[in-house]
């Protein structure tokens, strides 16, 4: 009660006898604290150093298995004894049961992604984008959000190995500094280092300087095919650019810079939706991907014809001497549309190829783009430093002829991901492995040592737009692992703590303040690179003839879920829907529907795909809009060995990789269930994506669904999904997924039609299959105000609560299963077995105690974060004011890299969420269901043209 | 046939029990009805053990077998209370050889009918929240959902129709016991006769309590069918929300339910050789019953198409589903076999052979199960959004299971014929004796 | 045939018997829900009043009411976290590093600061993992530590106070007016010096001032989420 309130007459003031809080008060003494505070530091305060923090907090993780172990949801019956296990010093981090947040990144293909890390009672239990940062402007993708499990991982590999048996680091110790005379001794002769991708500063640094010490070692990089941006690049600046040409290039896809470009380009076309220039992309692809869908023209078209139709567009915005070939009257169309874009967005265009495509190509690209002056739309960076690694490639046949005598794997997979590999090693006499797992190369290896969670590390990292990132713990490592900075430290001798080695590498944080404020911030000031001039366009060189289209061209990609197979051992991930399939649970090899009708296919008919003299076999997924003669396979599955979930899930092509030679498909016997959450992707005459042709249009306004009121309360809370924005990225599913223990089912139960997303992003194609429309669509819970699944419950276990939420009582939930009966939109998940109990505690651990863990038998459904709308709730209250705008932000909205998603308070005219609705783009799914979503969705709009173009 | 003989076959079936014509026969099919309750035990052993996933449900289709089979039990239950309840007050006397044994199968089957809602929960052990009562936690049940008032119809019938079977018995158990001879039998009788002496004053307060709760047991007939109907038109489900099922249900619930009495009737006319006191007139009135309602319900067919043609694009879409979906056959198999055997009836050779009622009943039995997989499945497994589609599997438990009910229900149904008097001879007595009958 | 008379089954006595069994019968039933009713609410259910066996026999009686400590100077987080927190092993420290140092019965808390191993408590006052208590709000909003947890200072061996089932939270939650206090005094333990009437009237005006609807309280997201 706030003291100005006026007491009841006759009040007495606090009588009885005194009471004190503290021993100064009790003891006034002088120099009574002093004595005290010397015999116990810990209550003097001060800043701890971050290490004593981090073994306090691990003190408490160690606590927490018991506290954090959710039982089961029984009523009123007594329940068993519970022990509490206080720690035994305070935790500096702050009171048990408040969050905190830590800045932090975690690395894909050697790019930092930029985080906030919240931490209770020391255990990260979710992890948030950086809005401190650039590259991350408070978004993750859905890589990102798993990170969080990768680190709670119980199959991560916890004692070094030697020959496969358990043994202790003080032995691998001793291995390395006799490696090391050894190597001091032949001055590297025959060693060699393999890795991936490295953007930390420092690894460099230390690599570097193994390189200068040993001058006859070689660094080597794995890359998969996959470009090292280390070495610079550009960078494509999407928010500047009005048009953009996409072929066969993917910005918004999966990858190390989905981030980067999605924020880029949310902000583009937000800016386009206030008529603030035109936001047109042109994709012409092989298959379908995220960007594809979200093109406002798209053309499927082979990769053999993504030169021609460079070379007609040169020709179309009038570059001179560009030889071309006819085209097809859909590839003359479109041509002449993203001709017609660019031109009209002279000097704000932009055009990517795909890194696929020949040199020639590319240059053609950077020609025409020079004939428009498009120069700011691309950022052009620098290598990072002087270092070059040597490809993977170029080290088989080193190894092959006996060159390597030594051979140190930092963190990569070669076993796995370099065919040919595992003979080759046979050749070599000394084989180290560092990595997370158990891995395909840890098995090979003679010493294996197992790496720390970059979570659980001090570090740094390079983030997409190059600017560096202080990576800090947000928990002490409970097994004995070391940080790659360690490991090579053990090699070369230096026994510094990693964080000495992250300040070594930035003389700019040699004071404690800068350096308090870089891990405050997560980023480092003046780090990032100074632009280059980019490349000057090459004269456009004559490109090769397109190889006859008769015969099928492969396309292999990265998973866009467990991407290069690295992230297999991820549940989240490996239950988490692909984009274009809504395949989970391993791969398949994408047909096109002419080619499935000419090979007579259909889903999960199992096929041997050939290229050269290699082939693989797997079952078909016929993908509507994929061009005719394009197969399309994804790697990162088919894993040996490592996690045990990653093992024997889908089936390996990186022997595909690179090769060359016809590609044949021939059916093998056989079919194979794939686990896919949507059997039904066309969407016929009904409605559920909506478009409207151009900025200007507006849907037709909906008749009154009912003559009842709308509910009125304030707050009342309701969701705006913006499906122009969304591009389906499954961000918001992970978000989701990290924020309210969502329980992961396998495959089979997957097949059978039991995932537990409480987000599901609808996939729907329209037309003609072979070149259909796409669009995604996010389906939370609608939360509708006339709700038919709260009619159904006998018990009351789903209750409308006075802010428009509609919630869900899992104690109370005896799974009478009615409300997902009536649910219009089936957004409910039901456990059909018990799910949880049997987690181990790491698992346990990395879920987040605000959200009850569901039990077998009750229905669970998206509660618009319920716990973060309390927590503000709460605070509002004890602050006596009413939740402020923007308080609130779910975990889907929170994630989102184009913010489609917003949520408030649509009491309030001027909140974000009701500026949304009010919008003539507005619309109900299901309107005719009337049953008053508070969930809606904005129209997405064809053209990308500000002044109303006549595209699509 | 004459009174004499009447008085005679009375006598004889309550000689029943204690000299069973055709104990062969019985052990057979017990033997049959036990291993069957056997697999019923270990369907819901495995089903406690590991959860509600060991069947096909799945989101969309979260009421799978449990609701289907939970309907289609409840509908045969429904026989009994009508033959007896309603033609005891229409005075139509030729159903006092059928309404014992009508009776018990209706007690039977709602047995079975009331397990499902409870096995189908996703946890059964908490099933009696459903029921208002006065809990630590302070809270209630909602009075606005079907599944409440399921709990209360189900409750309710079961009491009422083993009361009314239960008062109807008593004067036979005393004749009964009369008659036995091994004391075993006597005291078995004895105690169920509650001290039946067969006094005026006894007939006279067995009278009113017999017609006090067949007028309660009137009204419940077509109460309880109604609620069970509203569990699905409450739902928004295109298929479901529609106002006009009650009356649909309650038919198509006579209709299976005489469809099963007529089979049994054939059954132990057979097994127990009562050809004496089933004549083919007590069959020709089945099968007019049977025809009857059958009719009434493929009217509800009828309506169903026409209002879904003009009830707007989805409804017209489940429609469409039904018929050439992939549930199709669920669709076709109930039309054929509700109606098409059914129409053998119109003819009166045919109604009172009883080869032909048989048939015609277990195809309307099996029809009206088809036709309830059909509402539930169809429905549910593609309703609005095409994203939330799903095919729906039933596995071996969700057949097991049904099997097992099956069992339970000839189980309890054979007892009931080897221990008490399968007719209601007094009944048959009076009717003799006031020159009933013809 | 009714009035052919065989030797009779049973004696007469029969008949009181079976009257007699019915009459049992209904007792019995209505005894198990009786029971069953008093059962669920017995203190071997709710542990009202149960002693656990913990490392160390502390007295709440001694520290809070003898020595007049604060809740606060332990359980620090009561004011701005979920969790009122129990001590770590040092806040024990600062005093017992001074008296009783060598006690036997301290051993334990000696031994958890030398191993850096916490203490063992057994939970006195716990709640289902699927009930989301705040601690702050309720501090905030004047509601007594005595009102859940008893006169904890009266208390040699920490037992449960009130039976945590829901309906005790409901009872509270759907009328807070007697329950709430000035916040100065929310660790006081001896009951305010107010009537019935006063208490009410106080607690009416601060829901007022602070909007406090009772309404809104009982609702399920309040604790379930």
């Amino acid at each position: 009660m706030s003291e100005d309130t006026p007491l009841p007459t006759g009040l007495p003031q606090a009588t009885g006898q005194a009471y004190w809080r503290g021993l100064d008060e009790l003891v006034d003494e002088p120099g009574f604290m002093a004595t005290l505070a010397e015999r116990f530091p810990a209550l003097a305060t001060g800043p701890f150093s971050g290490e004593a923090g981090d073994w306090r907090r691990r003190d408490i993780l160690k606590c927490l298995g018991g506290a954090v172990a959710l039982a089961g949801l029984d009523g009123c019956e007594r329940r068993p004894d519970e022990e509490a296990l206080p720690a035994v010093v305070a935790d500096e981090d702050g009171t048990p049961g408040v969050a905190r947040f830590y800045a932090t990144a975690v690395e894909l293909d050697g790019v930092a992604q930029p985080l906030l890390g919240k931490t209770r009672e020391g255990r990260p239990v979710k992890l948030e984008g950086n809005p401190e940062h650039p590259a991350s402007l408070g978004a993750t993708d859905a890589f990102g959000q798993a990170a969080l499990l990768d680190l709670y991982d119980p199959d991560r590999s916890a004692a070094p190995l030697e020959r496969g048996t358990p043994t202790t680091w003080a032995r691998a110790e001793d291995a390395l500094t006799g490696l090391r005379a050894a190597l001091d001794a032949s001055g590297g002769a025959g060693f060699r280092l393999l890795t991936g991708p490295v953007g930390s500063p420092t690894l460099r640094r230390q690599i570097a300087g193994l390189l200068a010490r040993w001058p006859g070692a070689r660094w080597h990089l794995l890359a998969s095919g996959r470009t090292d941006h280390t070495a610079g690049g550009d960078l494509p600046r999407l928010d500047r650019a009005e048009a953009v040409v996409c072929l066969d290039a993917d910005p918004l896809g999966p990858g190390p810079w989905q981030v980067w470009n999605a924020t880029r380009w949310g902000q583009r076309r937000r800016a386009f939706q206030g008529g603030a220039g035109s936001a047109s992309l042109y994709v012409a692809e092989p298959s379908p991907t995220i960007t594809g869908v979200t093109a406002t023209r798209r053309l499927a078209a082979a990769p053999s014809r993504i030169g021609v139709l460079l070379a007609a567009l040169a020709a179309r915005v009038g570059v001179a001497g560009v030889a071309t070939a006819p085209l097809t009257s859909p590839e003359r169309a479109w041509v002449d549309a993203a001709g017609d874009g660019l031109a009209k967005a002279r000097g704000r265009g932009l055009i990517l190829v795909g890194k696929d495509q020949p040199a020639s190509a590319q240059a053609l690209a950077a020609a025409i783009e020079a004939h428009l002056g498009n120069g700011a739309t691309r950022t052009a960076l620098p290598p990072l430093d002087a270092l070059v690694p040597v490809d993977a490639a170029a080290l088989l046949p080193d190894m092959a002829a006996g060159r390597v005598r030594t051979l140190l794997v930092l963190g990569a997979n070669p076993a796995y991901a370099l065919p040919g590999f595992a003979e080759a090693a046979a050749r070599v006499a000394t084989r180290l492995h560092a990595g997370l797992h158990v891995d395909e190369t840890a098995q090979l290896a003679h010493w294996h040592l197992p790496l720390a969670h970059l979570l659980e590390s001090w570090s740094d990292g390079r983030a997409a737009d190059g600017s560096a990132v202080p990576i800090q713990p947000l928990v002490r490592p409970w097994l004995d692992a070391r940080s790659r900075h360690a490991v090579l430290g053990l090699l070369l001798g230096d026994s510094k703590d990693d964080r000495t080695r992250v300040r070594e590498t930035w003389p700019q944080l040699s004071d404690d303040a800068a350096w308090e404020e870089a891990l405050l911030k997560g980023r480092i000031a003046g780090s990032e690179p100074a632009a280059v001039s980019p490349r000057p366009a090459a004269a456009p060189a004559p490109l090769s003839p397109p190889s006859p289209t008769d015969g099928l061209s492969l396309v292999v990609r990265p998973d866009p879920c467990v991407w290069d197979g690295s992230l297999a051992g991820n549940p989240w991930l490996q239950e988490l829907p692909k984009p274009l399939t809504k395949l989970t649970w391993g791969n398949a090899v994408h047909v096109s529907p002419a080619l499935a009708r000419e090979q007579g296919l259909k889903n999960g008919d199992m096929v041997r795909l050939t290229a050269g003299d290699r082939s693989v076999t797997g079952p078909v997924w016929i993908l509507p809009g994929q061009e005719r003669h394009t197969v399309l396979v994804h790697l990162g599955h088919g894993r040996r060995a490592g996690s045990k979930v990653a093992q024997g899930v889908g089936f390996d092509v990186h022997p595909l990789l690179g090769a060359t030679g016809p590609v044949r498909l021939e059916r093998a016997d056989g079919s194979a269930t794939l686990a896919s959450t949507q059997q039904h992707f066309a969407m016929e005459e009904d409605e559920f994506v909506r478009f409207v042709d151009t900025l200007a249009d507006t849907l037709p306004p909906e008749p009154a669904s009912s003559f009842y009121p709308p509910q009125k309360s304030s707050p009342a809370w309701g969701m705006a999904i913006d499906l122009d924005l969304c591009i389906g990225c499954n961000a918001c599913v992970v978000a989701c997924v990290a924020e309210n223990n969502v329980p992961m089912v396998g495959a089979e139960q997957v097949a059978k039609g039991r995932e537990m997303h409480w987000l599901r992003v609808d996939r729907y194609y329209r037309g003609d299959p072979d070149d259909p429309v796409h669009a995604f669509q996010p389906v939370p819970c609608m939360h509708c105000e006339d709700a038919p699944c709260e009619m159904g419950c006998p018990v009351n276990a789903t209750v409308h609560s006075p802010d428009g939420l509609n919630l869900q009582v899992y104690n109370r939930c005896i799974g009478t299963r009615t409300c997902s009966a009536y649910c219009p939109y089936k957004v409910r998940r039901f456990n059909w077995f018990d799910l949880t109990s049997k987690d181990p505690p790491e698992l346990r651990a990395a879920r987040n105690p605000e959200v009850t863990v569901r039990s077998r038998g009750v229905m669970e459904k998206c509660t618009y974060c319920i716990q973060r709308i309390s927590a503000a709730r709460i605070t509002a209250k004890k602050e006596d004011r009413a939740i402020a705008e923007g308080e609130v932000v779910t975990a889907c909205q929170a994630a989102c890299p184009t913010q489609a998603i917003v949520f408030g308070d649509v009491s309030r005219p001027d909140s974000a969420v009701s500026t949304r609705k009010a919008g003539g783009r507005d619309y109900d799914l299901l309107a005719e269901a009337q049953t008053r979503p508070r969930t809606t969705y904005q129209a997405r709009i064809r053209s990308g043209e500000s002044h109303g173009g006549e595209e699509a | 046939m004459t009174a004499a003989s009447d008085k005679r076959a009375a006598q004889w079936v309550l000689a029943l029990p204690t000299r069973f014509p055709a104990p062969t026969a019985w052990l057979v099919s017990m033997g049959v009805a036990l291993s069957l309750l056997a697999l019923f035990l270990v369907s819901v052993g495995v089903l406690f053990a590991q959860g509600p996933g060991v069947w096909g449900n799945n989101i969309p289709v979260g009421w799978g077998f449990p609701i289907i089979n939970y309907v289609w039990w409840l509908g045969i239950g429904h026989a009994g209370t009508l033959i007896s309840a309603m033609l005891l007050l229409l005075g139509q006397d030729w159903r006092n050889t059928l309404n014992r044994f009508a009776e018990a199968m209706t007690l039977f089957a709602v047995t079975c009918a009331g397990l499902y809602p409870i096995l189908h929960l996703g946890r059964p052990w908490r099933f009696y929240w459903m029921a208002p009562y006065v809990s630590t936690m302070g809270v209630w049940p909602q009075f606005r959902s079907p599944l409440t008032w399921d709990f209360f119809a189900v409750l309710t019938y079961l009491i009422v129709s083993t009361l009314f079977w239960y008062i109807g018995i008593i004067p036979d158990l005393a004749a009964a016991r009369d008659r036995a001879t091994r004391r075993r039998w006597q005291v078995l009788f004895g105690l169920g006769a509650l001290g039946w002496r067969g006094q005026a004053s006894h007939w006279q307060r067995w009278q009113q309590a017999y017609r006090l709760t067949a007028a309660i047991a009137v009204p419940l007939v077509v109460s309880v069918h109604s609620e069970i109907s509203l569990l699905f038109a409450a739902g928004p489900i295109p298929g479901w929300a529609s106002t006009v099922f009650p009356p649909y249900f309650v038919l198509g619930a006579a209709f299976s339910g005489f469809a099963v009495v007529s089979m049994l009737t054939v059954w132990l006319r057979w097994m127990l050789g009562l050809h004496a006191l089933v004549t083919p007139r007590h069959l020709d009135m089945l099968g007019r019953l049977t025809l009857a309602t059958g009719l009434m319900t493929a009217y509800g067919y009828v309506a169903e198409v026409f209002a879904a043609a003009w009830a707007g694009r989805h409804e017209m879409a489940t429609l469409t589903a039904r018929v050439t979906g992939p549930y199709a056959w669920s669709w076709w198999g109930a039309v054929l076999l509700n109606f098409v055997p059914l129409q053998l009836l119109w003819s009166q050779r045919a109604r009172t052979r009883p080869l032909v009622l048989l048939l015609v009943g277990a195809c309307a039995t099996v029809g009206m199960w088809l036709e309830r997989f059909m509402l539930v499945v169809t429905s549910l497994h593609h309703d609005w959004l095409a994203s939330s589609a799903h095919r729906y599997v039933p596995t071996f438990w969700d057949w097991s299971l049904f099997a097992g009910t099956i069992g339970l229900f000839l189980t309890l149904f054979l007892l009931f014929v080897r221990l008490l008097p399968v007719i209601s001879a007094f009944e048959v007595r009076e009717e003799a004796v006031e020159g009933g009958g013809d | 045939m009714w009035g052919r008379r065989t030797a009779q089954v049973f004696p007469p006595a029969v008949d009181t018997w079976v009257r007699l069994g019915t009459l049992a019968a209904a007792v019995v039933v209505l005894g198990l829900a009786l029971g069953g009713w008093d059962y669920a609410r017995s203190a071997y259910v709710t542990r009202v009043g149960w002693v656990r066996d913990q490392p160390v026999p502390f007295s709440h009686k001694h520290h809070v009411g003898d020595v007049g400590l604060d809740c606060r100077y332990c359980h620090t987080g009561v004011e701005d976290s979920a969790e009122a927190g129990l001590p770590p092993t040092h806040t024990c420290m600062t005093c017992h590093s001074q008296l009783w140092t060598g006690a036997a019965l301290l051993e334990p808390v000696r031994r958890s600061l030398a191993s850096g191993q916490p203490i063992h408590w057994q939970r006195v006052s716990k709640l289902p993992d699927y009930v989301q208590f705040n601690h702050s709000i309720h501090v905030a909003r004047g509601v007594g530590c005595v009102e859940c947890h008893g006169r904890i200072d009266q208390m040699p061996l920490t037992a449960r106070a009130e039976p945590f089932q829901m309906k005790f939270c409901l009872d509270c939650h759907r009328d807070p007016s007697t329950r709430l206090r000035p916040v100065a005094l929310v660790t006081r333990m001896e009951p305010l010096p107010w009537s019935e009437a006063e208490r009410r009237a106080y607690g009416l005006r601060v829901m007022a001032a602070h909007r406090i609807d009772p309404k809104v309280l009982d609702n399920c997201e309040i604790c379930h989420r």
